[in-house]
């Protein structure tokens, strides 16, 4: 039961792929996702992605705060945070999107994978333009907690509004780790995006699902099992018991019958009675397998229990 | 008004969240806030707070010193006013403003209030500027007070060189520098003149920052002015007075009115024949009252000059005293005696025999007396200044 896993969804991998993902292209798992042995792990780059994809999603964080911060000067600290937070992900994943969909069209799929990678690329560039226009034009000056100049002849200097060269160099900084951080997601989506091994761990997944569902269940049934079988024994021994009181009583029940017919036979002193009692085919045998004798009636009751 | 954590803490936690997994980027700086020297006065942002900025003719361009630069700057993030007064002949309120903002968040709040910092600099920077000839930082001081309640603080940033009214240190050669910083105080108490400073903390900053063509004072002359100001500050019932002392140019704001030039008179150097006057204005100086030098050293150090010039030749010198007009006639003879008599001790202790030596103490009594007292009796402290001398009178042999 629990030895199946290592074969059998390997082996079935090929065809699950084509269940669940791969509708068309057969020669895609055949080409470039090719190799079923090699699905059973991941490589030790697609580790290595998702902490790069962090670090690169908190730089972005970073880069946006101060950007959506003075966008929405009305709006809290929080409520900012969780715009940052989303706006981030929405690019990460678009470029990430953007690369899984490009692999697709790598590997020759034929359905719109095409288009919505492109639209996602756009997408993602769109939204980093904008981004870049708007660290560009709102501009603010760090407050450093450095003591400022006071003096009477002396105007201060960022009175007027900052010239694009010393704006420029922290925007074009802003746009080169957005581009950055998209084109690890991208790359990253698209080296590790393979949809029969996605299939193969589904189906991996739900087979140790079922097998420790089997293997939990297990013990229940033999236990079950063995008390359906001593309920059966139970019921035989029973059946038993009940066919010999059965006959024992059906034999005292004979013997009942043929001491009737002698009390009958001694109360009417009739030969003719006495034979058309006793001398009748198919008189049964007595318990003990003997024909009834007849014996004077005695003050005794067969029955047990029972007052002549 | 709510009340806001301090400046420091919210940058602090503005980098925090700013600065997640990424140091480098543009914008989010993690310099801490430069040690500044803190006031030991004026520490509490969290009262208003009014500079009278003395930028006009004759003192030095008006610069705040860090310290009251950042307390300036906490006092507007705590979002109480802030006030500048120009001092000039007639002292007057020129700007006023609290930091407000509607902002949500630390970083537009923070952008806010570089605006307004940026606008506190103009308004310093075009606001204080001079526009009454003469300097009255007196009245400025009581302006700064008006505008600012009992527990907040003023800075006076000027010279502190009044040329109005009831300071004028114009008068008499510039004798009011010598002259006793409690008798001015008591001056302009008769005079009810001193600004009512109670409750609030006032900070000094720039006295003695002359610009030409004012002539700088000397370091006697320096301390003098810090303490009269200091005095009057503390008579006005200031809870506490801290003076700073930052060197500045001799540059002022260009184009401004005019005001008189406090003339100093080059300290007199004793003359083979003829007659030198010994007083505060050359360190021959005494305490109020007595025949004790105020710096004995310093003293010593001038009275060797006429001990050299002696030393040379054949002179006899006859040292006079004179006081100003505090006390009995008798009293004042009696006085005047004795300080003679100290220079003489002097001039012994250097070499001079005593046989050519002659005092005598003639009080108020003398031909150069400048009259020290006031139409009420009341002592002026400038003539009273230039009262106190020992004069020194060397004849020479005669053929």
């Amino acid at each position: 039961m629990t030895d199946a896993p290592s074969t059998a969804p390997q082996n079935d991998s090929r065809t699950a792929g084509h269940g669940a993902d791969l509708t068309d292209g057969a020669a895609a798992d055949a080409g470039v996702y090719g190799n079923a042995v090699l699905l059973a792990g991941r490589s030790r780059g697609a580790y290595l992605q998702l902490p790069v994809l962090l670090l690169a999603a908190s730089a972005d964080v970073g880069a946006f705060l101060q950007v959506i911060e003075l966008v929405m000067r009305r709006q809290s600290q929080r409520v900012v945070l969780m715009v940052v937070v989303g706006f981030t992900a929405t690019v990460l994943c678009l470029a990430h999107l953007a690369g899984s969909f490009l692999r697709g069209r790598a590997v020759g799929e034929r359905s719109g994978r095409h288009l919505a990678a492109w639209t996602c690329l756009a997408v993602w560039v769109g939204l980093g333009l904008v981004a870049f226009w708007v660290r560009l034009v709102v501009h603010s000056e760090p407050l450093t907690g450095a003591v400022p100049n006071f003096s009477a002849d002396a105007l201060p200097a960022t009175a007027a509004e900052p010239d694009l060269s010393s704006v420029l160099p922290s925007a074009a900084l802003f746009l080169a780790l957005y581009l950055a951080t998209g084109v690890v997601a991208a790359v990253g989506g698209y080296l590790t995006s393979n949809p029969v091994r996605a299939a193969y761990v589904r189906a991996l997944r739900a087979y140790r699902r079922a097998t420790e569902q089997a293997a939990a269940s297990a013990g229940a049934y033999t236990g079950a099992a063995a008390y359906q079988r001593m309920q059966l024994v139970a019921g035989q021994n029973a059946a038993t018991a009940r066919d010999v009181e059965q006959q024992r009583r059906r034999a005292f029940a004979e013997d009942l019958k043929q001491y009737a017919r002698v009390l009958v036979a001694q109360r009417a002193q009739d030969p003719a009675v006495t034979d058309a009692l006793f001398d009748r085919p198919g008189d049964r045998p007595s318990a003990n397998g003997s024909r009834f004798t007849r014996q004077a009636p005695t003050t005794t009751s067969p029955i047990p229990g029972a007052s002549s | 008004m709510t009340r806001r954590s301090s400046l420091p803490m919210r940058l602090a936690r503005t980098r925090g969240a700013g600065c997640v997994g990424l140091l480098l980027l543009a914008g989010c700086h993690s310099g801490t806030r430069p040690p500044s020297t803190r006031l030991q006065c004026a520490d509490a942002a969290s009262t208003p707070l009014a500079v009278a900025v003395g930028a006009r003719s004759n003192s030095a361009v008006p610069v705040l010193p860090d310290a009251t630069a950042a307390l300036l700057r906490d006092t507007a993030w705590a979002g109480q006013k802030v006030t500048f007064i120009r001092v000039d002949g007639e002292p007057e309120m020129t700007f006023t403003d609290t930091f407000r903002s509607q902002a949500g968040n630390e970083q537009a709040r923070h952008d806010d209030f570089t605006a307004f910092l940026q606008q506190l600099q103009t308004a310093f920077a075009t606001k204080t500027r001079a526009k009454i000839s003469e300097a009255d930082p007196l009245a400025a001081l009581s302006e700064a007070a008006r505008a600012t309640p009992p527990g907040g603080n003023l800075v006076l940033l000027d010279s502190g060189l009044q040329t109005m009214p009831p300071l004028r240190f114009q008068d008499g050669d510039g004798a009011l520098l010598e002259a006793e910083p409690d008798e001015i105080v008591t001056d302009l108490k008769q005079q009810k003149a001193l600004p009512d400073l109670h409750g609030r903390s006032v900070v000094l900053a720039g006295l003695g920052n002359t610009a030409d063509p004012q002539l700088a004072l000397n370091t006697r002359q320096r301390n003098n002015l810090v303490a009269i100001w200091r005095a009057i500050a503390k008579a006005s019932g200031a809870r506490c007075v801290e003076v700073l002392d930052d060197p500045a140019g001799r540059r002022s704001v260009a184009g401004l009115p005019a005001v008189s030039v406090v003339q100093i008179a080059a300290p007199p150097t004793p003359q083979p024949c003829g007659e030198t006057q010994f007083s505060e204005r050359n360190n021959v100086g005494f305490l109020p009252d007595q025949a004790d030098f105020r710096d004995e050293a310093a003293a010593r150090t001038t009275i060797q000059a006429l001990a050299d010039v002696m030393r040379h030749g054949r002179q006899t010198v006859e040292l006079i005293g004179a006081t100003a007009s505090v006390g009995s006639a008798q009293g004042r003879r009696d006085l005047s005696r004795r300080r003679a008599e100290a220079v003489r001790d002097v001039l012994v202790d250097l070499g001079i025999t005593a046989d050519r030596i002659t005092t005598r103490g003639v009080g108020t009594d003398w031909a150069g007396y400048v009259p020290d007292l006031g139409p009420d009796g009341a002592l002026l402290p400038g003539p009273a200044a230039e009262n106190r001398k020992v004069i020194a009178r060397l004849s020479c042999p005669r053929g």
